[in-house]
């Protein structure tokens, strides 16, 4: 570039063609008048610039206006606004400009990537299904066509409202506006199952409340007729959180199904939280696939803050959702369909009910029942492949430039999907042949007993597919506790792991770590340790949140493997607080936290490291109290070991008060009945009352408690009768009734020797069997039995362990007579 | 594709204009460039212009995992695809122009801003001739026009991939739009009003 030159008044002579375009500029931004004054003097400069004026207006007439996006036109509707995108396609907002009327609607199409046959069929069913649907409170279609590419697009009412969660809590809607909302959403359903529809996928974000408060059913996308093959087994890309167990299997999803959607959204309306927690895990929701979950008990999910939304006290919502209103929604959600409301009007007509004062329909569902539900259990638990699809199409979702990625990623998602078809018997006949073989008693262990052994011929090719699977089929029998197997498909996904990664990969760690947990599981804690330890060495360099989730899991692997294993406690308590803290950076004081701490605070309390374990467990008990939603067993559990805390310092005033907080909390979760975790509390909380003296009293509860275990029956009931003797003789020992306690205590050493590894339990029972012999005279055997368990204790937990001195105490005192 | 070619190299070369570099990048990737074009010419996509620019993306991830092509160079190779695309549908253009009516291809648009050139008849000819004229006056907004409409990049992947702000690449997509129709159209636009306009405004 040229420099200045002090004779010419410019600095730099600009071009012809650049002072055009300034100018071109500068007209198009102030208006054609510019060109009047800026080129005042050149007529012929102006005339050009005029020109191209002239052209870009000719060019850019039919263009929508500078700086919009180009939206789509289908037909007579031009789009003007995306609503939204997500699951099936894209929702744009259109109105008609074929000069005929000014007419606002909402187009939906299907998303590009989506185009599949399978799809469009059922996008193509969605038009079929609305078009026979005529009511208030759902969305209208108006219209439908293809473009001409031959892509079928809905032509819908347009529909200006908010999701119906968002909108009552907007609004801080009380309790009876919200069900009343609801009952516009039940005569939707009602109406269209009538018709012979079933919407399938139910959940806040498909029903939009207008401003002038009329709820409207939209996104028909998932239904289907209910006449429709009866028989098909749908794997559609259904919202976990709000599907049916028999959805979450694949099973077909009827008016029951929508019952029970409908009965999700209904807790969430009343009590802010869902009434299965907010996990999204794929074994959570196996676990609510077989129906073995049943929803938490709606006033224990309420917290100050969702109260504040529907404007009641937390006192007032506690007590309104321990009566009908809590039976209803639990009616509503049972896992067996056939135990739900047959139809969304019997579900409407009981909130009448309610709302009128009268009698609902809906009962408690009994303990009883449900123990023997859970025992009878036996049927495909089939399709975590819903599950599956989810998480892989959202692992798809990439950028353009990771295009080829996400077209392998596409690629695999198909091939496991078509893996999954075939195993729920669709295509494949050879397939079915086997399962149907067993009728209706095929179980989710079948099924994936049959993946296992088919998971060579369909994906030798790519490994990649097959880690992947193998590792999912080990995670679904760890579920299943069939460790063995989990083991041997967990192992054989490592070693082809090992073959295509590196060996620092953290995939090979993650791989590590899971089967760190099913080897702890089936007490193989010499494996278990060495697979944490691997895990934690790929692991601890590795970032990721879903790499430090698997690390801290290691190191709690790590750390109960060797409490299984007998080290000491500071080889066992190390590594728990490394998970500790990992914890702490991924979840702050969320649940998991508190997981960890009780972890901690059992090791600590049965190292006699009382001061520890308390402080521990205040910690975790804050957080469980600080959770919204509802708390559940596992809260309880801390509560129950804090009274245990109490008793191990011999603070019996503090244990009996622990020990009855944990009752008043879980008596709430069981309808009448109590269930075995129940139980067990109450025999402890009869064994504080027995140590104070209360004899007679202790008593009469453990005969209670043995009586309602061996009434609900099961496996475990022999365990948890000799725990049971084991109390009651300690109590008989208070009582001074030696003869008593001899004999509870022979028969629990006998069952727990045969069937317990835990030595050091088993001395400690050993060593009171002594003091009740020698308390009676029988000192010849009492002696040895005395030594040795105190032996034996005194190894294990060092000489400063509470259970050490006891056992010295008993062992000076007795052999002292 | 063949054994890497040395493209970075050849990019480097191209763009300090060795038009031999052209040649021998084409070599590499005109295969494939060459099917996404006819695509686009059979009108498998006409309502979406010429989308290839995702497909130019996966040619690129392509060649960087293939041969020695780095990040880096992705600018110079956008460019140069553009060229060879637009090399590309001049000469599916020409062939089909020498058709007669009837047995060629319906109209084509390139996009909604060039509408006005029927991108599979002789049109396109003389667009890719009013493209090289400007390239003499102003080379970069031809690159832009050719990332643009070429490679049907969005207005945003062209800012991306020039690194400039997405209002200065409208800016030049106006003015060079403007320039080219009123070199080939000027006669049409300025017809309607001719009597305002009286000065000869062809010599630019």
């Amino acid at each position: 570039m040229e420099g200045p030159k002090p004779t010419e008044p410019f600095p730099v002579q600009t071009s012809h063609y650049q002072r055009v375009e300034d100018l071109f500029h500068a007209a198009l931004e102030r208006g054609p008048e510019y060109l009047e004054t800026a080129c005042a003097d050149d007529p012929t400069l102006r005339a050009e610039v005029e020109a191209l004026l002239l052209s870009f207006r000719a060019w850019s007439a039919s263009l929508p206006p500078v700086g919009t996006p180009v939206l789509p036109r289908f037909g007579a509707y031009q789009c003007d606004e995306i609503l939204g995108s997500g699951g099936m396609g894209t929702v744009y907002r259109a109105h008609r400009d074929d000069g005929q009327f000014r007419h606002e609607v909402a187009i939906k199409v299907l998303r590009g990537s989506l185009r599949s046959e399978w799809y469009r069929e059922r996008f193509l069913s969605e038009r079929q299904i609305l078009a026979r649907l005529n009511h208030p409170n759902i969305a209208r279609l108006l219209d439908g066509g293809m473009t001409s590419e031959g892509e079928p697009y809905l032509v819908m009412e347009l529909i200006e409202g908010e999701p119906l969660d968002a909108y009552c809590d907007a609004r801080r809607l009380p309790l009876n506006d919200r069900l009343s909302l609801f009952g516009q959403v039940l005569d939707a359903v009602d109406y269209a199952h009538r018709n012979l529809v079933v919407h399938r996928d139910l959940k806040p974000a498909n029903v939009l409340v207008t401003k002038e408060g009329r709820a409207k059913l939209v996104d028909f996308g998932t239904s289907k007729l209910v006449e429709a093959d009866a028989m098909t087994t749908s794997l559609h890309a259904v919202t976990p959180a709000y599907a049916s167990p028999e959805q979450l299997r694949g099973e077909p999803a009827g008016v029951a199904s929508d019952v029970f959607s409908a009965g999700v959204i209904l807790y969430e309306l009343i009590t802010g939280a869902s009434p299965f927690g907010a996990s999204e895990s794929i074994t959570d929701a196996l676990r609510r696939a077989s129906g073995e979950v049943t929803a938490a008990a709606p006033a224990t999910a309420v917290t100050a803050e969702t109260v504040q939304l529907r404007g009641v006290s937390l006192d007032r919502a506690r007590k309104v959702l321990t009566g009908d209103l809590a039976a209803i929604m639990l009616k509503a959600l049972e896992p067996e369909p056939a135990r739900r409301y047959g139809t969304a009007q019997a579900l409407a007509d009981d909130l009448t009910r309610y709302r009128e004062g009268r009698p609902v329909m809906a009962k408690p569902a009994s303990r009883l029942y449900r123990a023997a539900k859970f025992v009878r259990r036996n049927r495909a638990a089939v399709a975590a492949a819903a599950i599956l699809t989810i998480g892989l199409a959202a692992a798809t979702v990439v950028s353009t430039y990771q295009a080829n990625v996400a077209r392998r990623e596409a690629r695999r998602a198909e091939q496991i999907n078509t893996f999954l078809n075939d195993m729920v018997g669709a295509a494949d006949p050879s397939w079915s042949k086997s399962l149907q073989s067993k009728g209706a008693s095929v179980t989710l262990l079948d099924v994936v007993d049959e993946m296992r052994d088919r998971i060579d011929s369909y994906f030798g090719g790519d490994s990649e597919v097959e880690i992947r699977l193998r590792r999912t089929i080990g995670q679904m029998y760890a579920v299943l506790s069939k460790h063995a197997e989990a083991r041997i498909q967990l192992r054989l996904a490592l070693e082809k792991q090992l073959l295509v990664a590196r060996a620092d990969d953290p995939s090979l760690g993650t791989l590590y770590a899971d089967l760190a947990g099913v080897e702890y599981r089936s007490q193989q804690a010499t494996e278990a340790e060495r697979d944490a330890l691997s895990a934690i060495r790929i692991l601890e360099r590795a970032r990721g949140r879903a790499n430090r989730v698997a690390l801290m899991s290691a190191y709690n692997y790590l750390g109960v493997s060797r409490t299984q294993d007998g080290k000491s406690f500071a080889e066992q308590e190390e590594p728990m607080r490394r998970a500790l803290e990992i914890g702490r950076e991924l979840y702050g004081n969320e649940w998991p936290t508190a997981v960890n701490l009780s972890v901690l605070a059992t090791t600590n309390l049965k190292a006699g490291h009382f001061d520890q374990a308390e402080k521990y467990l205040g910690e975790a008990i804050a957080i469980g109290d600080a959770r919204p939603g509802p708390k559940g067993y596992e809260y309880v559990a801390l509560l129950r070991d804090r009274a245990r805390l109490c008793l191990e310092r011999k603070d019996l005033a503090c244990a009996a008060r622990g020990y009855q907080a944990a009752l008043d909390f879980i008596r709430p979760f069981e309808n009448g009945k109590d269930s075995v975790f129940t139980i067990n509390i109450r025999e402890w909380l009869a064994l504080t009352n027995g140590l104070r003296g209360n004899y007679a009293e202790a008593d009469r509860e453990f005969q209670a408690a043995g009586a309602e275990i061996a009434a609900i029956g099961g496996s475990t009931t022999e365990s948890y009768l000799a725990g049971l003797n084991d109390l009651r003789a300690q109590v008989h020992m208070a009582a001074g009734n030696f003869a008593l306690a001899e004999r509870e205590l022979r028969g629990s050493l006998k069952f727990y020797r045969e069937h317990r590894q835990d030595e050091v339990q088993n001395a400690v029972l050993a060593s009171r069997l002594g003091e009740s012999l020698a308390r009676r005279g029988d000192n010849a055997e009492a002696a040895p039995l005395l030594r040795d368990s105190y032996q034996t204790i005194l190894k294990a937990m060092g000489p400063n362990h509470i259970w050490t001195k006891d056992a010295r105490a008993r062992m000076r005192s007795e052999l002292r007579r | 594709m063949g054994p890497a070619p040395r493209i970075t190299q050849l990019l480097e070369e191209w763009r300090q204009g060795d038009e031999t570099a052209f040649e021998q990048l084409a070599q590499a990737v005109y295969d494939r460039l060459h099917a996404i074009a006819e695509s686009y010419l059979r009108g498998e996509r006409p309502s979406h212009a010429l989308q290839a620019t995702a497909l130019v993306n996966e040619l690129f991830l392509r060649l960087m995992q293939n041969s020695d092509v780095q990040y880096a160079s992705r600018e110079h190779f956008y460019a140069f695809a553009a060229k060879l695309m637009r090399r590309i549908l001049v000469d599916y253009a020409r062939r089909d122009a020498s058709k007669k009516r009837g047995e060629r291809p319906e109209r084509v648009t390139l996009a909604p801003e060039l509408a006005w050139v029927d991108a599979a008849s002789s049109e396109l000819l003389d667009l890719d001739r009013a493209l090289t004229e400007l390239a003499k006056l102003d080379p970069a907004k031809v690159r832009t026009l050719e990332i643009r409409f070429f490679l049907g990049a969005t207005s945003m992947e062209t800012a991306e991939l020039l690194e400039q702000s997405r209002a200065r690449v409208d800016r030049d997509v106006n003015f060079a739009l403007s320039w080219l129709h009123q070199r080939l159209r000027g006669g049409e636009a300025a017809g309607r009003s001719r009597e305002q306009n009286s000065a000869d405004s062809s010599h630019l």
